[in-house]
C-alpha cells in the first residue's frame, strides 16, 4: 500500500514538473554574450539570443538571408532610391510598457549614427541624411544616394530598434519589442527568455527559452546526450556529428553560414605581393583535404569571397585549380624556384587551428617553408588585424555581403585596386537590380583572379536537435537563433 | 601570540601590495585591447576608440591603478569591460560555486584519504596496504578532466542520474547544487585523496616509530589505542600543510572541471576575461586569490599551533 502511495505521488510530482517544462527549449551556446545589447560591439553571440527574439529591426532577416517585414508592415521606397517610408504597426510595446513610435527609429538611428557611438557597424547609418516622423506610426528616412543593401543592413542586429528609455540597461537587461522577453542571466550559466503575452505580431509557441552556455566541445555532446539541452544550433564539435547521426533521437542539419574561411593574406608583404606568389599558393591548395580533413566533410568550397548559396554566387573554385606543376611554375616565374618562409597566424577556433596546420602542409609541398604561430583572439586582433603585422592566416568572415571590405586599402589584406574600388562604388551607386548582380559577380571575379587570399570554404553550421524540435533556423545568413516558429512537437 | 598575529597581518598586507603592483604592470605588458577585442573583425577604428572612452582605457595607467586600488580598498571592484556590471558583483557569484565545490572536494577527499591513509600504515606491508596504495598510485596518475569525463558518461549519458553539467543557482535549493556539484567535486576530489592518503600513511608511519609511542605502549596500551590518542593528532601536521595547499590550488585550478561541466566558477571566469582581456576582472580575482592563499597558510599556520602547542610558544 505504501508503494501505491508512493507511486502515485511520484506520478503527481513528475506531472506538475512536465507541465512546468513543457514548451521550453534549452539551447546550448558555445560562447556566452559579453552583454546583451545588440548596438555596441560586435560579438556574434550577442544576436545569437537577442536578434528577433527580444530585439526587433525594421526588417527582418529571414532563415535564408532574405528580408521580411519586421516591425515595419511594409515600405514605400522613391523611384530614385534615396528615400524610404516605413508603415509601423499599432499597439506595438516594448516589453516595459512603452509604446514603440515612430520616435523611436528616429532615436535608435540617431543614436547609432551619432559621433562617439560605439556601434560596429556606424557605416550602415553613414548613408542617412534625413530621418522624419511623417507621423506617430510613419517614418521617412533619406539616403544621400540609393543604396541597394541598405534594406538588408537595416534588418542586422546592430540596427534593431531600442527604446530611449531603456537603452541604458540593455547590456544586462535588454527591453525591446521581439516575441520574448528577457528573464535573467545567471552569468557564465544561463540565459532565461520566457514568452512576451502582449506581443504585437503572431504569438510564438514556446513558453520559455534557455540558452545554456556549453564552452566544452565534448561537454555539448554529452550535455544533448543526456538530456540537459534539446538542441546545439551551431554544435562545435563537427568530429562527433556522426554519432548523433545514427542516434534515432536527434536530427542534424547541416546548413550554412555567412562565414566565408580564407588563407589571409598580406598583400604588401614580399613576396606576397607577386601575384604569380598568391596564384602558387591557390593552386597548391587542395580544398577537398581541408574540407575532409578539418571540416570532417561539412563544408562547401568556395572560389571566391561570397556565400554560395547567395544568388549572385559564381562558382570560382575551378579558376585555380589544385595543381602542383602549375604552382611551381608560378613559383619559378616569380623567381623563387626553391620557395621561401613566411609565417602562418592562427587565431584560436578549432578550424582555424586544424586549416591552418594542412595548409602548411599543402604549401611545404611545394617548398614554402611555413611557420605557424598559434594566437589568442586578442593577440590576433592587435597583431593581425590592427598593426598588419602578419603574412598568413586563417580566418572566417562571418560578416554577410563583406566583399567590400576588399574596397578598404587599409583593411588588413592590405588589397588596393582602383578596378576593384571603382566596382564597388558603382554597387553603391546602382539602382538596378540586374546590374548590381552583375557588378557583384564581377567584383568576385575580379578578387579571384588577382588570388587576393586563398578562397577555402563555406564554413558550415551543424545544428543538433532532439527528434521533435520543429522549427530551428537550418543556416546562419547571420548569428540569430530566431525562436518564433520553434515548437516541441507533443508539447502543447 | 599577539605578536605572532601582528607579525602575520603586516606580511599579509606588504604581499597584497606587491601583488597588486606586479599583476598590475603585467596585465598593463600583455598586448591585446578588451575595446578591440569586443568590435570583431568589423568594428571601424572610429567605433573602437568610442568604446575605449566609454570604458574608461583611456585614462594614464598610473591613474587607473590608484583608482583600482582605491576602490578595492573600499570594496569597489570598478566595472567589467565586457560584462558592464560591477566586478564584485561577478566575482561574489563565481565565489558562491567555487568555494563550495572546493570544501566539498576537500572533504570527499579527507574522508577519503585519512582511513585510507591509517589502514595503510596499520597494515603496512601486507596485502591490504599494497592493494590500496596501488589504488592511489593510479588516482595519482590519472588526470582528473578523463576522470571527469568518464564519470560524466556513466552517470549523465547511460544513467541519467546526473545531468551533465550546469548550476541551477542556489536559489533553486541547497540539495539541487549540491547534486549539480556532485560530479565535479568528485573529479576534483579523487587525486586530491590520491596525493593525501599516500602523505598520510607515510605521517603515520613516522609517528609511529617516535618515543612517546613506544612510551605510550610500554604504559600498556594497544598500537590502535596509542595511534588513536597520541599518534593521529601529530600525524595531521603534514596532511594540514598539503590541506592548504589543495585549498588553494582548487580554488583557482578548477578551470577544466568547471569548463567540463560547464560550471560558472571563478576559473572559468579568469580565463574568459584573460581571453577577452577584460583586465579589470583579471587583476582583481588573481589579487582576491593571492589575498586567499596567504590567508589559507595563516589559518593552517593556526591550525598547527593549535595541533601542535609546542609551536604556539615560538611564534
Amino acid at each position: 500500500m505504501k508503494k501505491l502511495w508512493l507511486s502515485i505521488i511520484l506520478f503527481w510530482v513528475g506531472c506538475l514538473y512536465a507541465v512546468a517544462q513543457q514548451n521550453t527549449i534549452r539551447v546550448g551556446l558555445q560562447l556566452e554574450p559579453p552583454n546583451l545589447d545588440p548596438t555596441s560591439g560586435a560579438a556574434a553571440a550577442i544576436d545569437e539570443v537577442v536578434y528577433g527574439n527580444i530585439f526587433e529591426g525594421l526588417v527582418r532577416i529571414n532563415e535564408n538571408g532574405g528580408i521580411e517585414p519586421g516591425l515595419a508592415l511594409f515600405w514605400n521606397i522613391s523611384t530614385d532610391g534615396r528615400s524610404y517610408v516605413f508603415h509601423l504597426p499599432e499597439g506595438v510595446k516594448f516589453h516595459d510598457g512603452t509604446d514603440f513610435t515612430a520616435e523611436d527609429v528616429r532615436f535608435s538611428f540617431n543614436r547609432a549614427r551619432a559621433a562617439g557611438s560605439s556601434n560596429a557597424k556606424k557605416y550602415i547609418f553613414a548613408p542617412i541624411t534625413n530621418i522624419d516622423v511623417l507621423d506617430p506610426l510613419t517614418v521617412m528616412i533619406t539616403l544621400d544616394q540609393a543604396r541597394p543593401d541598405f534594406l538588408f543592413n537595416i534588418g542586422l542586429g546592430d540596427a534593431v530598434i531600442v527604446a530611449e528609455e531603456s537603452v541604458s540597461s540593455n547590456a544586462s537587461h535588454p527591453v525591446g519589442t521581439g516575441p520574448f522577453k528577457f528573464d535573467r542571466w545567471v552569468r557564465g550559466d544561463r540565459i532565461e527568455l520566457s514568452r512576451n503575452e502582449d506581443y504585437w505580431g503572431t504569438a510564438p509557441r514556446l513558453n520559455r527559452a534557455i540558452f545554456k552556455i556549453i564552452t566544452d566541445p565534448l561537454s555539448a555532446y554529452t550535455a544533448l546526450k543526456a538530456g540537459d539541452i534539446d538542441t546545439f544550433p551551431n554544435y562545435p564539435a563537427p568530429e562527433n556529428l556522426f554519432l548523433f547521426d545514427q542516434d534515432p533521437d536527434y536530427e542534424v542539419v547541416v546548413g550554412l553560414t555567412a562565414g566565408e574561411t580564407i588563407l589571409a593574406t598580406n598583400n604588401k608583404n614580399a613576396p606576397l605581393n607577386n601575384l604569380n606568389v598568391r596564384k602558387a599558393i591557390a593552386h597548391a591548395i587542395n580544398r577537398d583535404e581541408l574540407i575532409n580533413g578539418a571540416m570532417f566533410g561539412n563544408a562547401a568550397p568556395i572560389g571566391t569571397h561570397f556565400a554560395p548559396n547567395h544568388p549572385d554566387y559564381v562558382d570560382l573554385t575551378g579558376l585555380y585549380p589544385y595543381d602542383l606543376g602549375k604552382a611551381r611554375e608560378y613559383l619559378r616565374d616569380a623567381g623563387l624556384p626553391n620557395g621561401f618562409d613566411v609565417s602562418l597566424k592562427l587565431p584560436p577556433p578549432t578550424y582555424a587551428r586544424r586549416t591552418g596546420e594542412l595548409v602548411a602542409n599543402q604549401l611545404g609541398r611545394i617548398g614554402i617553408r611555413v611557420k605557424i604561430e598559434n594566437l589568442e583572439w586578442a593577440q590576433w586582433i592587435d597583431q593581425v588585424l590592427r598593426n598588419k603585422n602578419y603574412d598568413l592566416t586563417v580566418v572566417s568572415h562571418v560578416e554577410p555581403m563583406d566583399i567590400n571590405i576588399y574596397a578598404n586599402p587599409d583593411y588588413y589584406f592590405r588589397y588596393d585596386n582602383a578596378d576593384f574600388q571603382k566596382i564597388i562604388s558603382d554597387i553603391d551607386k546602382s539602382t538596378d537590380a540586374a546590374v548590381t548582380s552583375e557588378l557583384y559577380k564581377q567584383a568576385q571575379r575580379k578578387i579571384a583572379e588577382d588570388a587576393v587570399n586563398g578562397y577555402l570554404y563555406q564554413l558550415g553550421k551543424y545544428g543538433v536537435w532532439k527528434r521533435g524540435v520543429k522549427g530551428m533556423w537550418a543556416n546562419y545568413p547571420i548569428r540569430s537563433n530566431d525562436l518564433r516558429d520553434v515548437y516541441i512537437e507533443g508539447d502543447g | 601570540m599577539g605578536r605572532f598575529l601582528l607579525k602575520r597581518f603586516l606580511s599579509l598586507a606588504i604581499t597584497l601590495i606587491v601583488a597588486t603592483v606586479i599583476i598590475f604592470i603585467m596585465i598593463e605588458i600583455v598586448p591585446g585591447d578588451p575595446a578591440a577585442y569586443m568590435m570583431g573583425l568589423s568594428g571601424s577604428t572610429e567605433a573602437t576608440e568610442a568604446l575605449r572612452a566609454e570604458l574608461g582605457l583611456n585614462l594614464d595607467p598610473w591613474e587607473r591603478y590608484f583608482s583600482w586600488v582605491g576602490g578595492m580598498i573600499t570594496g569597489d571592484f570598478g566595472i567589467s569591460y565586457t560584462y558592464r556590471i560591477p566586478v564584485s558583483e561577478l566575482i561574489l557569484e563565481r565565489t558562491l560555486v567555487s568555494v563550495p565545490l572546493t570544501v566539498y572536494a576537500l572533504i570527499l577527499s579527507t574522508l577519503i584519504a585519512v582511513p585510507v591513509g591509517v589502514i595503510s600504515a596499520s597494515f603496512r606491508g601486507r596485502f591490504a596496504d599494497t592493494a590500496l596504495m596501488g589504488i592511489a598510485q593510479v588516482g595519482v596518475a590519472v588526470p582528473n578532466f578523463w576522470f571527469a569525463i568518464l564519470l560524466v558518461l556513466l552517470f549523465s549519458t547511460s544513467l541519467g542520474l546526473f545531468s551533465a553539467g550546469g548550476f541551477p543557482g542556489w536559489e533553486a535549493g541547497f540539495f539541487e547544487c549540491l547534486k549539480a556539484l556532485t560530479l565535479p567535486a568528485i573529479s576534483l576530489a579523487l587525486p586530491q585523496a590520491a596525493i593525501l592518503s599516500r602523505v598520510m600513511r607515510s605521517s603515520v608511519l613516522e609517528v609511529m616509530n617516535e618515543d612517546y609511542i613506544r612510551t605510550a605502549r610500554a604504559k600498556g596500551l594497544s598500537k590502535r589505542q596509542a595511534l588513536i590518542r597520541h599518534g593521529l593528532r601529530n600525524a595531521m601536521i603534514p596532511v594540514l600543510t598539503i590541506l592548504g595547499l589543495q585549498f588553494s590550488f582548487l580554488l583557482a585550478g578548477g578551470i577544466i572541471i568547471e569548463s567540463i561541466f560547464s560550471l560558472p566558477g571563478l576559473g572559468r571566469l579568469v580565463f574568459q576575461s584573460i581571453a577577452q582581456r577584460d583586465l579589470i576582472v583579471v587583476q582583481s580575482i588573481v589579487t582576491l586569490l593571492v589575498f586567499a592563499v596567504v590567508m589559507i597558510t595563516f589559518i593552517v599556520d593556526l591550525l598547527y599551533a593549535w595541533v601542535d602547542p609546542r609551536l604556539r610558544e615560538g611564534g
